[in-house]
């Protein structure tokens, strides 16, 4: 028998939940939660909830980037960015996160789901560090 | 080098240094222990696919599961933490190769490992390759002469044969490996010495004895110590083989010697464990076969169309206490073309190598074998056989009839005659002297404690006196009628001496 994995846990509450409101919906939850105590999967709650998170995000074309940079991002540039990623993902909506770090020293890093584009000085720098002592 | 040369370097390498900005998956480390990652993300990543950890160390997927990958470290893994950024390479994971790692130890990644810096390459080869095609390969039909009388007549092996060593502890298989590297000189053969999950301090000691022998001119040693973790162990014979195949692809013919494969099983078993795949028999995991014959199956000789290079494999299974019916004997037994076996009793009894003619196979090397060494060693496997019979036999004190006696005494001399020190390859025209007085029976009447010190002399006595039968050995490979019957008077000229 394979292991059932996070995802498919996920998957399965996501279609369980799905267009039900009201005392349907509460039916649902306390079969999930009674699902999840038989199966102790309790523990493991925070990262189901990611993975449902997850899944209905990519249902209602909802894309989540994360930039961090070592100066505060103008809105009109922010603004630029997001308009960028909307088309390249073809996302409905793109949920953005602005974080501020010195030790990045220029530069931005965007990340979205397990994508990565690093222009950040800091990366540039580490990487000609392992250059140099590579050669 | 002075402060400005330096300075003028770094500046060279730093204008030199372009980076090249895109978009990478990343993943996360969720969990890390004893050698092993499981990291969450990187959903798009292919087997054996090589990462790269946020402090520099690579490692490679190993396990792809539905919501996170088991990757096994190569490397210093403490320094890895729960939540480190996981980077993907998208590259297959490869080994540096080039033939400036002649002379040189390396580690299970091709990096050297010896302070005499490090080398510059610009090659790389896949640590995992298909093995080479049917279309693409010849028969074996030139011998590998280790130097050793027992192997090169009774278990000859050819340029591109898989023969294994096997035999309990302290029984002198890597000696038998590291006469056959030492006897490689000037046969225009590279040597790779894989040095699995053994102590440094033997492996230091090997080093130092190929380097002594002058051995170290053409062989590469590529090594994973037992104070690594097991993921090196288990990638040192395919970076070894990888190397391997650079010269091969060259045209050049390899010798390879997997020392040994019963600790990268071992390696490999941990490994699986630790990723949670199902144990088997033994606690291996199921495709602990495939583990040996992916990586034997790249030994071969290649036909001229395809360079005609070859890889002749030596690997090394330890046995305990004489069983070979266990689990990864049985399985390399049936991958390799034959098997040396070396016995612990034979060992103490003083018959060193401690080969066991009975139980050694060498299925395609006979082909391989000089014409001369055929014809001499054609009946010796035979009468060692019956002598065996006898000897048990015999031990009864029952009288013999001078047919059997005669038997016995030409076994006992056999048996004599194979013995042969360690570091001290006798070359292939020298065995065939020493081996055509044995079969011909004009050692019969030599006493069985004198042979060693007749040996020696027969072929010091030789070198002078059967000029024409050496040159024709040298030359054609088997002698004509006037080189044995000079060869024949040379013998029986020195026996009178040595014996009045």
């Amino acid at each position: 028998m394979s292991k059932i994995s996070i995802n498919n846990i996920a998957q399965a509450i996501a279609d369980h939940t799905k267009g039900k409101s009201g005392a349907d919906l509460e039916m649902a939850y306390k079969d999930t939660l009674s699902f999840l105590n038989k199966k102790k999967l309790l523990s493991r709650s925070d990262e189901i909830l990611e993975a449902i998170g997850k899944i209905i995000d990519k249902e209602d074309g909802v894309v989540r980037m994360k930039v961090q940079s070592a100066k505060k991002i103008e809105s009109h540039e922010q603004k630029e960015l997001e308009e960028d990623i909307k088309n390249k993902y073809g996302a409905k909506e793109i949920v953005s996160e602005y974080i501020e770090e010195k030790e990045l020293l220029g530069g931005m890093k965007i990340t979205i789901g397990e994508e990565v584009l690093d222009t950040t000085y800091r990366n540039k720098l580490d990487q000609l560090a392992t250059h140099l002592i590579n050669n | 080098m002075t402060k400005n040369n330096i300075v003028e370097n770094l500046r060279k390498e730093i204008e030199n240094f372009k980076i090249e900005m895109k978009a990478e998956k990343v993943g996360h480390v969720v969990e890390v222990f004893d050698g092993i990652a499981k990291v969450s993300g990187l959903s798009d990543i292919k087997a054996s696919e090589m990462v790269t950890f946020a402090n520099g160390v690579e490692g490679v997927a190993l396990n792809l599961e539905d919501d996170s990958v088991g990757v096994i470290i190569l490397g210093d893994f403490s320094k890895i933490r729960e939540g480190d950024e996981v980077k993907a390479t998208g590259k297959i994971l490869e080994v540096p190769v080039s033939d400036l790692q002649i002379g040189r130890v390396l580690n299970a990644l091709g990096q050297a490992i010896d302070g005499k810096g490090a080398i510059k390459t610009d090659k790389t080869n896949p640590v995992e390759r298909v093995a080479s095609g049917v279309m693409s390969r010849q028969s074996v039909d030139q011998p590998v002469q280790t130097g050793i009388k027992a192997i090169d007549a009774l278990i000859p092996i050819g340029r591109g044969q898989r023969e294994l060593i096997i035999g309990d502890r302290q029984t002198g298989k890597t000696a038998i490996a590291i006469d056959a590297i030492l006897n490689q000189k000037g046969q225009n053969m590279i040597c790779v010495y894989v040095s699995i999950g053994q102590k440094d301090s033997k492996l230091r000691k090997i080093e130092t004895r190929l380097a002594e022998g002058g051995a170290m001119d053409y062989t590469i040693i590529v090594s994973a110590g037992s104070s690594e973790p097991a993921a090196m162990s288990y990638i040192a014979p395919y970076t070894g083989v990888a190397i391997a195949e650079h010269f091969m692809d060259a045209g050049k013919d390899v010798l390879i010697i997997y020392d040994d494969l019963s600790k990268h099983a071992v390696a490999y078993r941990e490994i699986s464990l630790l990723l949670r795949r199902p144990p088997g028999r033994e606690a291996y995991p199921g495709d602990v076969f495939y583990l040996h014959s992916r990586l034997l199956e790249r030994a071969c000789r290649k036909n001229k169309d395809y360079g005609g290079g070859s890889i002749t494999a030596l690997p090394i299974i330890e046995t305990q206490a004489g069983d070979i019916s266990a689990y990864i004997p049985t399985n390399v037994i049936s991958i390799t073309d034959g098997q040396i076996f070396l016995e612990t009793d034979l060992f103490y009894k003083g018959v060193r190598p401690a080969v066991n003619v009975g139980f050694s196979v060498s299925r395609v090397g006979g082909s391989a074998q000089i014409k001369g060494m055929k014809k001499v060693a054609g009946t010796l496997k035979l009468d060692l056989a019956q002598f065996r019979e006898l000897e048990a036999f015999s031990q009864f004190g029952s009288d013999l009839d001078d047919a059997t006696k005669r038997q016995l005494e030409r076994g006992k001399r056999a048996v004599e005659m194979l013995k042969q020190p360690q570091y001290s390859p006798i070359v292939v025209e020298h065995q065939i002297i020493t081996l055509y007085a044995l079969v011909k029976g004009l050692l019969d009447d030599v006493p069985v404690e004198k042979i060693k010190e007749f040996e020696a002399g027969l072929i010091a006595y030789a070198e002078n006196n059967a000029k024409i039968f050496l040159k024709e050995i040298r030359e054609a490979k088997m002698w004509t009628d006037a080189g044995e019957a000079e060869l024949k008077q040379a013998i029986g000229d020195y026996k009178a001496g040595f014996l009045s």
